[in-house]
C-alpha cells in the first residue's frame, strides 16, 4: 500500500509540472458559455445516439445542460444535486439522496469548469501532455475502485479552452463532447450565467431534506 | 469461643480479601454503562429486546464528523484521524471511507431482483404517468451526458428504474457517498464521517478513560491536519465523562466528608486509636461486598459502588457506640462495653438488614445489587465491630474528654422533652401540619437522565451530530409485529406510506425499516406486474424505446429476461448480506407471538411530533410506537409506589421488632425518625423539590439509621446516657458530612438522595433525645 503510494506520488510529481502548464496555459473565467455536439456510444447499440445544444456554467454555483436537438430537455447540476428539467418542470435525477447521482454530476462540472485542482483530489493522472502549439491533453482515472465501475476514464482536450471531452464508462459506453463557439465571462462576472440556472439554486436550497 | 468465632470471621475475610485482591490487580470490573443499569421494561420484553439490540450497537458505535470547506481537506483529516487510532487496543474497526463496493455491491445484490423493485415515487409514476411520458424521460436519459448509474450493458436497465431505484433504496437519509467518503454536507462545510467500532460495549472504567484519551488524540490529529471542526458522538463518551463525574465527585466530596469525620474524632478522643477502631468495620464490611458482588455478578455498576460504600459507611455506628463508652472517666473492659452495647447493635443490625431486604427485592438490576451489597456489607462490618472489637480495644486508653464530657451533660440536660415541654409539642404539630401540606404538593419524575447529566457541552455535541446525520431519536421507535415474515412486512409497509406522507410534509427527516430493503412478497408482484405492463412487456415502453433509437433487437431479449425472472427476495437473503449490517438491528426476527421488526424515525421535533407519531403507529393494526425512556420513567414511578409501600412494610417490620424489645415505650423510638422522615419529605414538598425514587431511597436509609440513634439512647446501660449520645451524635454527624454532602453533587440522583438524607437524618438526631424518658436523665 505504501509503495502504491509512494509510485503515485512520483507519478503526480512528473504530470505535475505538465499540468501546471496547461492550467497556466488556460484563460481564467467566470461563466462560460458554449454550444455542444456530443456523441454517446452506448455498448450494444449499432448507432451512436447524436444530440446537440448548449451549455452554461457559472463557477462554483452549477451548469445548465440543455440539449436542444434530437429534442429539448434540460438538466441541471448544482453543489446541491442534479434535476432533469423536463416540459418546465424540474426532478431531482434520482428520488432521495441520488448520491450516486450527485457525484456523477459534480464531475461533469467540475471537468467543463477546468477545474483540475478539485479533480485532483478524486483522479489519479494517468497523462498529461502539452504541446508547443499549446494544445493539451489530460486523461484521468478515478482513484475510487467503486468510482472507476461507473466512470472508468476522462480524456479532456483543448488549447486555450477546453474542446473535447471523453468520458469512458465502466459499463461500456462512451461520450464525446465537442464544445464550440466558447464565450468566456459574457456577462459582468457574478450574474447568473442563465436565469435556469439561478432558478436552480433557489430550488435546489428548499428541496434538500 | 470467642477466640474460636473471632478466629473463623479473620479467615472468612481473609478469603474475600484475597478473592478481591486478585480481581482488583487487574483492575475492579466497574460497569459505568446507563443502559444496562437500568430496569428492564416489565411490560414490554419485546421492546426490550429491541432497545437491548439497539444499545448494544450503539454501545460499541463512535462517529466523528470531521469538517473542512472542502472534501479533500475533511478527506485528508479523516485519514488522518483513523491513521492515530489505527493499532491502538480496542478498536475493532476504523472506516475513514467506504472500502467496500457499495455500488457495485447493492447492484449485484438487487439484481436478480431488478424487475420487481421500485420507489414510492417511480411506482406512483408507472401508475399514472402517460406511455409517451414514460418513453420520452427514458430517451432523455440514454442521451444525458451523465445520469443514473448502469453497471452492465443497456439491456439490463434500459430505462433507468433499476439504478434509481438502489440509489434511493432504504430512505433518504443525510448521508452521501462521494467518491470514497461518507459525507454529510451542512452549509458551507462538508463533513467526512469516520465511523469507529470499539471491541465491545460497556468497558470498565479504566479502559474507557484509555479509549477516551485515544479518541481525543485521533481528533487532535484530524483538527492539526486541517480539519475546521471535528464533532464526536458515541456512549463511550458519555459513559467515560459520566465515570469521571461520579470520581471527581466520591473525592472532593468523599475527602471533604472524611476530612470532617477525622477532625471530629480527634476532637473527641484526642488519639487516633478510637477512630480506627471505629473505621475498621467499614473497611471489613466494604471488602466483603465488594466480593460478594463480584462473586454473585463477577462485575460491579458504578453507582453501587457510590451508594453502596455509603451505606456500610452506616457501620461506623457501631464502633463509635462501642469507643464511646472509653469517654467517661473509670474502668475499661472491653468485654462489658460489648455486653452492654450488643443490644442496641442488634436491633440496629437487623433493621438495617430489614431495610436493605427490601431494596434488594425490587426488580431493577442496580437496586438489588446495591440491597444485597449493602446487606452483606453490614452484616460483615457488624461481625467485626462484635468480634474484633473486644479483643482490639482490650487496655484501651481513657480518653475521658471534660469538655466534651460537659457538653453531652448539658445538652442532655436541656434539651427540650415532649413529655414537660408545650412548646416543643406545638412546635411539632405546627411542623408536622406544614409537612402534611407540603407532602401533598410532592411531584414525581423518575426520569432515566436522573441517573446521569451530561455536560451542557458534551450533549450538545452530540446532538449536533445527531442532527446533521439524521440520526434515529433515541429509545423512541415503532414496534411492528405480525403473524410471518410476509404480515410484518406488509405492515410495515403500510406504516411505511403514513410516514412517507410524514416526510413530504416535513415532520420528520426519515425512518428506517426492514422493508425499505426487502419489500413484502405481495410488494414485490405487483411492482413486477406493474413494470411489466408498463416498461417492459408487450404494452411497455421498452420496447418502443428500442424500436425508436433503431435496436429492435434489444427489446426482445429484454422482454424474455423480464418474464424469466422471478424469484421473491426474502429478509433472510438480505440478513446474510454484508449491506444488511448497519440495519440489522431492525430485525428481531421470530418470537412466540410471529415476527416482529423496528421502525425508527429521526428528525422528529417536539413532543407534538412524537405524540402525533404515537397516533400514527395507533391507528395500524400491529403497530406501537414505543418510547422506551417515557414508559421507562412511568414504570419507575410505579416502582416508587412499590418502594413506598415496602418502606412502609419496613416500617411496620422495625415497630414490630422495636415493640417486642420495648413494648409500651417503643413509640419513643420509633416517632423521633419518623417524624423527621415525613418532615423531610413535607420540606421537599414545599421546595418543589422533585421527589423520586431516590428521594424515597434517602428516606429509607434515614428510617434505618435514624432507629438506630433512638435505640441507643434507649438501650444506655449502667452507665449515664452520655455515652450513648455520643455515639449517636458522632454517627449523626459523620452521616451528615458523608451522605448530607451528597447533596453538592450534579448527578440529580445523588443530589436528591442527599438532600432527603440531610433532612431526615438531621431531624431524626434532633428528635430522639426529646422522646427520651425524662427518667432517663
Amino acid at each position: 500500500m505504501r509503495l502504491l503510494a509512494l509510485s503515485l506520488m512520483v507519478l503526480g510529481a512528473v504530470d505535475e509540472t505538465s499540468l501546471s502548464a496547461i492550467e497556466r496555459g488556460l484563460t481564467p473565467f467566470t461563466t462560460l458559455h458554449a454550444h455542444f455536439l456530443q456523441k454517446k456510444s452506448i455498448s450494444g447499440f449499432s448507432k451512436p445516439l447524436l444530440s446537440e445544444g448548449e451549455i452554461d456554467l457559472t463557477k462554483g454555483q452549477g451548469i445548465y445542460w440543455h440539449t436542444e436537438k434530437p429534442f429539448d430537455s434540460g438538466l441541471r447540476i448544482t453543489p446541491q444535486g442534479v434535476e432533469e428539467l423536463h416540459g418546465g418542470q424540474a426532478r431531482p435525477l434520482a428520488s432521495g439522496q441520488g448520491a450516486g447521482a450527485r457525484e456523477v454530476g459534480t464531475l461533469l462540472f467540475s471537468l467543463v469548469a477546468m477545474d483540475l485542482e478539485g479533480l485532483k483530489g478524486r483522479f489519479e493522472l494517468v497523462g498529461a501532455s502539452r504541446q508547443p502549439t499549446g494544445s493539451f491533453q489530460v486523461a484521468l482515472r478515478p482513484r475510487d475502485a467503486s468510482v472507476r465501475k461507473v466512470v472508468d476514464e476522462v480524456v479532456l482536450q483543448g488549447k486555450s479552452t477546453l474542446e473535447r471531452v471523453t468520458l469512458r464508462e465502466g459499463n461500456g459506453d462512451q461520450t464525446d463532447i465537442l464544445f464550440t463557439q466558447m464565450q468566456l465571462d459574457r456577462q459582468a462576472p457574478g450574474a447568473p450565467a442563465s436565469p435556469a440556472l439561478e432558478n436552480g439554486r433557489g430550488d435546489a436550497g428548499k428541496a434538500g431534506p | 469461643v470467642k477466640r474460636a468465632l473471632a478466629g473463623a470471621w479473620t479467615l472468612a475475610v481473609l478469603v474475600c480479601a484475597v478473592y478481591v485482591g486478585r480481581h482488583a490487580l487487574h483492575g475492579l470490573p466497574v460497569e459505568s454503562g446507563l443502559l444496562e443499569a437500568l430496569p428492564e421494561s416489565a411490560s414490554h420484553p419485546l421492546a426490550n429486546r429491541a432497545v437491548q439490540r439497539m444499545a448494544d450497537e450503539a454501545g460499541k458505535q463512535v462517529v466523528f464528523l470531521v469538517g473542512a470547506p472542502n472534501l479533500d481537506v475533511a478527506g485528508a483529516a479523516a485519514d488522518a484521524l483513523a491513521d492515530r487510532l489505527r493499532g491502538r487496543p480496542g478498536f475493532e474497526t476504523i472506516v475513514p471511507r467506504v472500502e467496500a463496493d457499495g455500488l457495485s455491491e447493492l447492484w449485484r445484490f438487487y439484481f436478480p431482483y431488478r424487475f420487481q423493485l421500485l420507489t414510492e415515487a417511480q411506482r406512483a409514476k408507472l401508475r399514472s404517468a402517460a406511455d409517451p411520458a414514460l418513453l420520452d424521460e427514458a430517451v432523455e436519459r440514454l442521451y444525458h451526458p451523465v445520469g443514473l448509474p448502469r453497471l452492465g450493458g443497456v439491456e439490463v436497465d434500459p430505462a433507468g428504474y433499476f439504478g434509481e431505484a438502489l440509489l434511493s433504496l432504504g430512505g433518504q437519509g443525510r448521508l452521501a457517498v462521494e467518491g470514497s467518503r461518507l459525507v454529510v454536507r451542512d452549509g458551507d462545510t462538508t463533513d467526512v464521517v469516520v465511523w469507529v467500532k470499539l471491541e465491545k460495549s460497556g468497558a470498565s472504567m479504566g479502559e474507557e478513560t484509555t479509549l477516551v484519551r485515544a479518541l481525543d488524540d485521533a481528533a487532535a490529529a484530524a483538527r492539526a491536519a486541517g480539519a475546521t471542526e471535528v464533532l464526536r458522538a458515541g456512549f463511550v463518551f458519555h459513559s467515560a465523562a459520566a465515570a469521571a463525574q461520579a470520581q471527581r465527585e466520591m473525592s472532593t466530596i468523599g475527602v471533604g466528608s472524611l476530612l470532617g469525620i477525622i477532625a471530629l474524632m480527634l476532637w473527641v478522643f484526642r488519639s487516633p486509636r478510637p477512630l480506627l477502631l471505629a473505621v475498621l468495620p467499614i473497611g471489613v464490611g466494604s471488602v466483603v461486598a465488594v466480593g460478594t458482588a463480584l462473586f454473585l455478578y463477577g462485575r460491579l455498576y458504578l453507582l453501587t459502588l457510590v451508594f453502596g460504600t455509603s451505606i456500610i459507611g452506616v457501620a461506623v455506628d457501631y464502633g463509635f457506640l462501642f469507643v464511646s463508652g472509653r469517654v467517661t472517666p473509670g474502668p475499661w473492659d472491653a468485654w462489658a462495653r460489648r455486653r452492654e452495647i450488643l443490644p442496641s447493635v442488634a436491633v440496629a443490625v437487623a433493621t438495617s438488614l430489614l431495610a436493605y431486604a427490601v431494596l434488594a427485592s425490587l426488580p431493577f438490576p442496580v437496586l438489588r445489587e446495591m440491597g444485597l451489597f449493602a446487606m452483606f456489607g453490614l452484616a460483615a462490618a457488624w461481625l467485626t465491630a462484635v468480634l474484633w472489637l473486644p479483643f482490639l480495644a482490650h487496655g484501651l486508653k481513657d480518653v475521658s474528654n471534660r469538655g466534651v464530657e460537659r457538653l453531652l451533660s448539658l445538652a442532655l440536660a436541656g434539651w427540650p422533652r415532649i413529655g414537660d415541654s408545650r412548646k416543643l409539642r406545638v412546635a411539632l404539630v405546627l411542623a408536622s401540619v406544614a409537612a402534611a401540606w407540603g407532602v401533598t404538593r410532592l411531584r414525581t419524575d423518575n426520569d432515566v437522565r436522573l441517573f446521569y447529566a451530561p455536560a451542557k457541552p458534551l450533549m450538545k455535541e452530540t446532538e449536533e451530530v445527531e442532527r446533521r446525520m439524521g440520526a434515529p431519536a433515541t429509545g423512541m421507535f415503532f414496534l411492528v409485529r405480525g403473524k410471518d415474515e410476509e404480515e410484518l412486512l406488509e405492515r410495515e409497509e403500510a406504516l411505511s406510506s403514513r410516514l412517507q406522507a410524514e416526510f413530504a410534509r416535513g415532520s420528520l427527516a426519515d425512518f428506517a425499516a426492514v422493508s425499505r430493503f426487502v419489500p413484502s412478497a405481495r410488494t414485490q408482484a405487483a411492482d413486477r406486474e406493474l413494470q411489466w405492463r408498463r416498461l417492459y412487456g408487450p404494452t411497455g415502453i421498452v420496447g418502443r424505446l428500442f424500436e425508436q433509437l433503431g435496436e429492435p433487437a434489444l427489446a426482445k431479449a429484454v422482454a424474455s429476461t423480464a418474464q424469466a425472472h422471478f424469484t421473491t427476495l426474502r429478509p433472510a437473503d438480505w440478513l446474510r448480506s454484508p449491506l444488511s449490517t448497519p440495519f440489522r438491528s431492525l430485525w428481531l426476527g421470530q418470537s412466540p407471538e410471529g415476527y416482529a421488526g423496528v421502525v425508527t424515525v429521526s428528525g422528529v421535533s417536539g413532543s407534538t411530533g412524537l405524540a402525533h407519531l404515537a397516533e400514527v403507529g395507533a391507528a395500524l393494526p400491529g403497530v406501537e410506537w414505543v418510547d422506551h425512556l417515557g414508559t421507562l420513567a412511568g414504570e419507575l414511578d410505579g416502582f416508587q409506589w412499590r418502594l413506598g409501600w415496602l418502606m412502609l412494610a419496613g416500617y411496620l417490620g422495625v415497630a414490630v421488632l422495636v415493640a417486642a424489645r420495648y413494648g409500651r415505650q417503643g413509640w419513643r423510638v420509633l416517632l423521633p425518625v419518623g417524624l423527621a422522615c415525613f418532615l423531610a419529605a413535607g420540606v421537599l414538598g414545599l421546595c418543589r423539590v422533585n421527589f423520586n425514587l431516590f428521594c424515597l431511597f434517602g428516606l429509607l436509609l434515614s428510617l434505618d439509621m435514624g432507629v438506630d440513634y433512638a435505640v441507643y439512647l434507649q438501650e444506655k446501660g449502667p452507665k449515664d446516657a452520655r455515652a450513648s449520645l455520643l455515639g449517636a451524635s458522632l454517627s449523626a454527624v459523620a452521616t451528615l458530612l458523608s451522605f448530607g454532602l451528597l447533596a453538592l453533587s450534579h448527578t440529580p440522583a445523588l443530589r436528591n438522595f442527599g438532600l432527603t438524607v440531610l433532612l431526615a437524618i438531621g431531624g431524626s438526631w434532633l428528635f430522639s433525645p426529646c422522646f427520651l424518658r425524662k427518667e432517663s436523665l
